[in-house]
């Protein structure tokens, strides 16, 4: 656990030594929320009935905080990308012989980059955003601990995603074409940008079968009220069981290679 | 004039034999550009399948303001792509080298590397315009495909021109990438895929004046899809190629400033 | 007129002093402590044509900022420069056609590309006329041997064969004065004698004035007829290198093995440097004490068994112009009899 702190801690003090780019961020996060937020009033004032029922400060806090966990839980940087840059580096080795756990090791190092930018970039943007528009906020007790383990089960899923989307660095470097794809998938699939009930049905079947769903849907249609009662329940386990199993094939991937890296010596 | 261009020319065949000895990223490198864009598309199709239209731009008018938008970026990434790396170049000494040579400073920059990703960009926005302008009925005069060409290159030079106007600010503080970033936001956070008007006065104004990425594609696309009567500022729509103007100017003497300024406070 | 003239060359730096914690922090966006740093105080030196003059001095002594002033980079806070009746930040682009330009750090020439491709682009940018190419190009090969290499991308070459490339392609435009900086760094002594040897050929052939800085006073030893050694902005000798050593290297090492064991020899006007097994190492001045008085004297008490006289090295004697400036006083702590200036 303390490696989870000591990450946290390099990650803070990192972050706040460049002040002109945290102001920067801030102003490039607000701006991308202030699209979205015109995007949705717009469509909804056209068409309000093709939104199936949702209210209009229900979509925008689906859109605002997709907007924002989408800049937290980045798919852009993350696990996969220090896997690559070391790997490329040729200091994998530095990391694998240090005495923790290589998966543990790399969710304290991803725990400590998300918490800080949860910190830095989550709070001071959502509030900004609860001050100027109309948006809804989770009422009952239960629903707020369900968004909270949800946005955890989310970052498990997406870590797990992303680290054997790394893993591909130990068989080619060359991951330009790989990223650019996995890149496009996540963010089509999740429903980060638009909610996935708003697909076409013919989709509908694919982004069941993929985990990306429970990446962003889940937490945000949580957090806004579409997602409750024992729909709520079921997407909860869904994430359970996508973090189990993400984890079993994590294992089994890193413990094949792990040991063939061993076998040819580093 | 022409010894630039000479060496420019000279410069930029030393560069795409530099590409060559990797032709292997090549392939990938084109592949992975179409599946990137395609997904952005994707999700506009998603959205306009469901709501007919944004603002009054359907999907293909949407495919068509992206795609133009593509392809000026893409022209800008095949040359000038590495304009954004102006801080690593002062950082690691290759500046320095330009300026013990006789030739023009921003020549010898600019003319440094090519970069093929931007050839992605570009094969994929010309098939993306021929779809929509057929899905779309268009029937443009002849003389509008020669306006097509000069809008692809001042889009081009726009947006090199705004990232080359604060990527000279390296030369003051050899931190500008945050800047750079920022700001390329309202290029591909804004203009990209949305239609202007449908904003506010203010980010309006923005990508207007100040970050003018607006003339990359919303403007010259209000003339392409016959919509420069239904604004206001319809206008503006024949001024692409005057802004990519004044702003090479501008990012010109930007350019001037920092190396004066670098010269004399560098170290 | 020299070729060269520099006269109360000054640079000074200002740096933004860092704050830390994070609300100081924010304060710093819109204001900033600053100190000034002078890299160059006031350096005055003219080189004639036909020299060969050495640079030299420790890491941030002002070294490579004075030679960013010469050759055009930057521009100094005061004092003038004029090379070839050219003040390099001023006629930059014509004075860079008077020079040619080594980093020894980093390649001028494009990394991926065969070297002949590199000297194409080169001969454009100086616009250098085809038969002038080609003869120096054909001169290159015989002497340089890049042929061997020509072909080959830059990423490819050892270090030596780099030098080479890099040497040949700073002397394509037939410029009047080459300036060198560390273009021995890193390379292996047969590659690094291979480089000294050219260089001094082309100085002596060609007529080209040579200013080198280093850190390997070999180079200095084996290529220079003059040194100027500079530390703190200032510089504190600038002569030949043999005045430097009757002017300051009047400080001999007796070495004396002895047939007993350790024993302490205290003898008036020596110092102890060092002592290992029946080996003494004893400073003195030979202006005060001769070796045989030396040698008589622990002879009352000892049994001598061999014995050398070391003349020091020039590495020392620069290093104590270092340390105790133009006095050449000395600090009284242990000598180190070689030392590697890096």
């Amino acid at each position: 656990m303390s490696l989870f702190w000591i990450f946290s801690r390099q990650n803070f003090y990192q972050q706040s030594a460049y002040r002109l780019n945290f102001w920067l961020e801030i102003a490039g996060i607000m701006l991308q929320i202030y699209v979205v937020y015109k995007l949705w009033n717009v469509l909804f004032e056209q068409t309000p009935e093709s939104f199936g029922g949702i209210t209009l400060p229900q979509m925008l806090t689906y859109a605002v905080l997709g907007m924002l966990l989408g800049s937290i839980l980045s798919i852009g940087e993350g696990v996969h990308t220090y896997i690559q840059s070391q790997v490329r580096m040729g200091q994998i080795t530095s990391d694998l012989m240090k005495p923790v756990d290589f998966i543990v090791h790399m969710m304290a190092r991803d725990f400590g980059q998300i918490f800080v930018r949860l910190l830095f970039f989550l709070l001071p943007p959502m509030v900004l955003s609860y001050l100027m528009f109309d948006m809804v906020v989770p009422t009952s007790p239960a629903q707020i601990a369900a968004f909270v383990v949800a946005v955890v089960q989310a970052w498990v899923i997406l870590f797990f995603c992303n680290f054997m989307f790394g893993l591909i660095s130990f068989k080619t470097l060359d991951l330009m074409g790989f990223s650019f794809t996995y890149f496009a998938l996540v963010r089509f699939a999740s429903g980060q940008i638009v909610p996935l009930w708003m697909y076409p049905d013919v989709l509908q079947p694919i982004l069941n079968f993929l985990p990306f769903k429970s990446v962003f849907y889940t937490p945000l249609a949580i957090y806004n009220g579409v997602l409750n009662g024992s729909a709520m329940t079921t997407a909860l386990l869904v994430q359970t069981a996508w973090m189990v199993g993400l984890f079993a094939v994590a294992r089994l991937v890193w413990g094949r290679i792990h040991h063939s890296l061993i076998v040819q010596g580093g | 004039m022409r010894d630039n261009l000479t060496i420019y020319l000279t410069m930029i065949r030393a560069a795409v034999l530099t590409r060559m000895e990797y032709r292997a990223d090549f392939i990938m490198g084109i592949i992975g550009v179409f599946i990137l864009n395609a997904g952005t598309l994707a999700t506009s199709w998603v959205l306009l399948s469901r709501f007919h239209d944004l603002h009054g731009w359907t999907f293909w008018e949407i495919v068509f303001l992206y795609n133009l938008w593509l392809l000026g970026h893409g022209i800008r990434a095949v040359f000038f792509r590495h304009i954004n790396l102006l801080e690593q170049f002062i950082v690691e000494g290759t500046f320095d080298q330009i300026l013990t040579r006789p030739a023009n400073a921003l020549v010898q920059f600019l003319g440094r590397e090519v970069h093929y990703l931007g050839i992605g960009d570009v094969l994929l926005s010309i098939t993306m315009l021929t779809l929509a302008y057929q899905n779309l009925d268009l029937h443009w005069p002849v003389w509008m495909f020669g306006w097509m060409v000069v809008i692809a290159l001042s889009s081009a030079i726009v947006e090199a021109a705004i990232t080359l106007l604060l990527v000279s600010t390296s030369f003051l503080t050899t931190r500008s990438r945050a800047l750079v970033n920022s700001a390329s936001l309202f290029s591909w956070g804004v203009v990209q895929q949305y239609p202007v008007d449908m904003f506010g006065k203010l980010l309006r104004n923005i990508v207007t004046i100040f970050l003018p990425f607006a003339f990359m594609n919303y403007y010259p696309a209000l003339l392409f899809l016959g919509k420069q009567d239904q604004v206001s500022w319809g206008i503006l729509t024949w001024y692409a190629p005057v802004v990519a103007l004044i702003l090479l100017g501008l990012s010109i003497a930007m350019w001037n400033f920092g190396i004066k300024r670098y010269q004399s406070t560098g170290s | 007129m020299a070729l060269i003239e520099v006269q109360n060359l000054r640079k000074e730096f200002k740096r933004v002093i860092p704050k830390t914690g994070f609300l100081s922090g924010v304060r710093n966006l819109w204001n900033s402590n600053y100190h000034t740093h002078v890299a160059v105080d006031d350096i005055s030196f003219q080189v004639e044509e036909g020299e060969l003059l050495g640079y030299i001095g420790p890491n941030g002594a002002g070294k490579s900022t004075s030679i960013k002033m010469l050759t055009g980079i930057l521009v100094p806070t005061a004092g003038s420069v004029k090379i070839a009746g050219l003040t390099p930040w001023k006629n930059r682009r014509e004075h860079t056609q008077n020079i040619g330009v080594v980093f020894g750090q980093k390649t001028q020439l494009w990394w991926d590309i065969p070297v002949i491709e590199s000297f194409r682009v080169l001969k454009t940018i100086y616009k250098i006329p085809d038969d002038q190419y080609l003869r120096n190009l054909n001169q290159f090969r015989d002497l340089l041997e890049i042929d061997q290499f020509e072909n080959t991308p830059v990423r490819q070459l050892s270090l030596g064969q780099r030098m080479r490339a890099d040497l040949a392609a700073s002397l394509l435009h037939d410029p009047k004065i080459l300036f060198l900086d560390e273009p021995t760094i890193g390379v292996d002594v047969l590659a690094k004698e291979r480089l000294r040897t050219f260089i001094k050929e082309i100085n002596r052939t060609r007529g080209v004035t040579v200013l080198l800085t280093t850190h390997d006073m070999q180079d200095i030893e084996k290529l220079c007829n003059r040194m100027a050694i500079i530390d703190d902005g200032n510089i504190l000798y600038d002569g030949s290198i043999d005045d430097l050593k009757s002017k300051f290297g009047n400080e001999r090492t007796l070495v004396i093995e002895l047939d007993d064991a350790p024993y302490r020899l205290n003898l008036p006007g020596t110092r102890v440097l060092r002592e290992e097994g029946p080996r003494v190492w004893l400073a003195f001045n030979r202006d005060q004490l001769s070796a045989s008085d030396i040698m008589m004297r622990v002879a009352e008490h000892h049994t001598i068994r061999d014995l050398t006289v070391e003349e020091p090295e020039i590495e020392s004697i620069v290093r104590e112009i270092y340390e105790g400036g133009m006095s050449g006083q000395k600090k009284e702590e242990e000598h180190v009899p070689v030392l590697d200036l890096q």
